[in-house]
């Protein structure tokens, strides 16, 4: 089922360099898109202008069939999306459990175990736990966000190679089983590989490269 | 979870950061209440002092054979603004007699001359209150046996112990004093007090009669009858007391109108020196703290945007973080404003207590500066007339303690400041984030 829609999408900085041109794709439910391309080619834009950080020069993003800037950016980014970043992005002065608790909408505590982290792992400071550890704390923040739909930039890129295939099922697994669409920007073959549909940006156009049938 | 606790969590997670905000907003606070308070510590000492630095006017009517009456001064003490309070005074030579009218020695040594006549004279004094006569109060003079003499008194005198003594006078002895321009004018008196002085006389070109030890004080009917042949007070001059120095022009100007008195033969002068020079500094000491005040206020708003714009820009990440969750700019704002109120909160109770240490040594310290009064002296020849008016330092009036307290007027006022600079200076510094785009954020974050 179709969430969210893009419809002639271009954007470009400062009025010159168009980044996106003529986008249009539509992006369903219970499925993991990956999508790749050259540094530069605009990838994090268009996450940005999905997830409501910016808004398109030209077209428009639906989701349900509403312009998501009539609805609000500010109400579309609270509603319907979470992000989750290379970085992680987590806020350090605040506890694993805490930082879960900004989005506010499902119990911390349960969604920081269902991705693997220990209570005592919750009380700690942030930035003293591991790299993979954060990023699950950031996965946590996501899902705790009961957004339908989760964009991810580079969700693995600080991460070892073990951690990365952890963190690529856990996505996964937010798509399938929790039927959330999950739009991941990645570098990782790897990773892409894991992903319903892969997308590739090339000169601002994009392309369905792959696309597994139902069923995967 | 809602940015009240958001707030609550960065201030006592971020210990460093919080204290030294605390530490700024607090001497900030404690300057401005300081300044405050002295101003008004100031603004009560110029109403106080017209209270304490008292000022009157001297009606000189010396020139007046008749000299000035009891009627004449009760129309003048019935002026507005006259308080009441008033020092008669009469000044002549007199030959000193015992009761069996032998001349009495007068201390010669040392003097200038000794004037043809006045070998056995000295100078009298009449007054009404010898205690406020200025040999006193700044001339070193001080009684030591018996009293002053005062307005009620009559037929009394006060002599120089070392007088006394050369002529072996006691207290409770009579003698005689002769007027020395009209021997027909002579009063018997009583000794009722001795009295010596506690410094040097710088005699210079003093006659004879001048010299402290043959100086004598009366009471006023007596230098009346002395001077003027009349048995109620008549005096020369009169120290006239006011309520309020500012009325002082006014009031004379309603002492030259009362009618029977020649007063172009007469001087008034004003003193309110000490209350003009202390007022003087009060209103300087006004200006500065009030200028202070502006430049401390203009400083402290430069320099919390300064720290609140680097704070912000330090916290780039969490404002990028709370916005790509569906945080709201006005939330991310709210939170940055309860978290330093919660910190001007602290910073405003304990500043009262640091500029309460604070405001009495800097308002002192400022107002270490000392008002001078100056009192006109006159110099006599030989003939009694004016020769010259000189202007002498006869008193130090060292002002150099204000009570300063801390009112509530004033806290609550540093209270208004302090919460409208800190909002003020906030949402200055939250200003170029509000305006970028949450991606603008992003990108700078990463």
């Amino acid at each position: 089922m179709s969430i969210l829609e893009l419809k002639n999408v271009g954007y470009s900085y400062d009025n010159k360099r168009k980044v996106l041109k003529n986008i249009s794709i539509s992006l369903e439910i219970g499925k993991m898109y990956a999508v790749l391309g050259p540094s530069g080619c605009g990838k994090t834009t268009l996450l940005s202008l999905i997830g409501g950080l910016d808004s398109p020069n030209e077209g428009h993003i639906l989701i349900d069939d509403k312009n998501i800037e009539q609805i609000g950016l500010s109400y579309h980014r609270k509603r319907n999306i979470a992000f989750i970043f290379q970085s992680y992005n987590l806020i350090d002065y605040l506890t694993p459990k805490e930082n879960v608790a900004l989005t506010c909408k499902l119990p911390p505590e349960q969604v920081l175990q269902s991705v693997g982290l220990t209570e005592e792992e919750c009380k700690r400071n942030v930035l003293k736990l591991s790299g993979g550890q954060q990023q699950r704390v950031a996965i946590a923040r996501a899902l705790a966000a009961d957004a339908r739909v989760i964009l991810a930039d580079e969700p693995t890129g600080n991460l070892d190679e073990d951690t990365a295939v952890e963190i690529t099922d856990m996505l996964k697994a937010c798509a399938h089983e929790m039927n959330k669409c999950v739009v991941v920007v990645t570098h990782s073959v790897e990773l892409a590989k894991q992903a319903d549909v892969i997308l590739k940006l090339k000169k601002g156009e994009i392309q369905v490269l792959e696309q597994k049938e139902a069923g995967r | 979870m809602n940015f009240l606790k958001r707030a609550y969590l960065y201030l006592v997670r971020k210990k460093v950061k919080t204290l030294f905000l605390f530490i700024t907003l607090l001497i900030i606070a404690t300057m401005l209440l300081t300044c405050i308070s002295i101003q008004t510590a100031a603004n009560n000492g110029v109403v106080n002092i017209k209270k304490s630095l008292r000022s009157y006017f001297t009606i000189n009517a010396k020139q007046l054979p008749e000299g000035l009456n009891e009627k004449i001064l009760k129309n003048i003490l019935s002026i507005d603004g006259v308080n009441g309070e008033y020092i008669l005074r009469s000044y002549t030579k007199a030959i000193y007699l015992d009761n069996n009218k032998n001349l009495l020695k007068i201390k010669t040594e040392g003097a200038a001359t000794i004037p043809l006549g006045c070998e056995n004279a000295g100078k009298i004094i009449g007054s009404s209150n010898s205690e406020k006569d200025s040999y006193f109060i700044e001339g070193g003079f001080k009684v030591i046996e018996g009293n002053h003499i005062t307005l009620d008194q009559k037929n009394v005198i006060l002599l120089h112990r070392d007088f006394a003594y050369k002529n072996g006078i006691s207290l409770g002895d009579t003698i005689v004093i002769k007027n020395l321009e009209n021997p027909e004018l002579h009063v018997e008196v009583i000794v009722q007090g001795l009295f010596m002085n506690t410094r040097e006389q710088n005699v210079g070109m003093t006659p004879s009669y001048d010299l402290y030890e043959n100086v004598a004080f009366t009471d006023i009917v007596t230098s009346s009858k002395l001077i003027f042949g009349k048995l109620n007070n008549v005096f020369q001059y009169g120290d006239i007391y006011v309520d309020n120095p500012e009325q002082l022009d006014n009031i004379i100007n309603n002492v030259e109108a009362i009618s029977g008195v020649q007063w172009e033969k007469c001087i008034l002068t004003k003193y309110d020196q000490g209350y003009q020079n202390t007022k003087r500094a009060l209103e300087t000491l006004q200006n500065i703290v009030f200028a202070t005040m502006i430049v401390v206020m203009i400083v402290s708003f430069i320099i919390l945007v300064l720290i609140l714009t680097f704070s912000v820009r330090n916290r780039m990440h969490e404002i990028g973080v709370l916005l790509s969750i569906g945080m709201s700019k006005s939330a991310i704002v709210l939170q940055q404003l309860v978290e330093i109120f919660i910190i001007t909160v602290f910073a405003l109770v304990i500043s009262y207590m640091t500029s309460f240490l604070l405001a009495e040594q800097v308002g002192n310290s400022l107002l270490a500066k000392t008002t001078k009064e100056y009192r006109v002296v006159e110099q006599k020849n030989n003939n009694n007339a004016v020769i010259e008016k000189d202007s002498e330092l006869e008193k130090e009036v060292r002002m150099s303690h204000i009570e300063v307290t801390i009112s509530e007027l004033d806290y609550l006022v540093v209270w208004i400041v302090g919460m409208a600079l800190c909002s003020i200076t906030t949402v200055f510094a939250m200003i170029p984030i509000i305006k970028m785009k949450p991606k603008n954020i992003l990108s700078q974050m990463s």
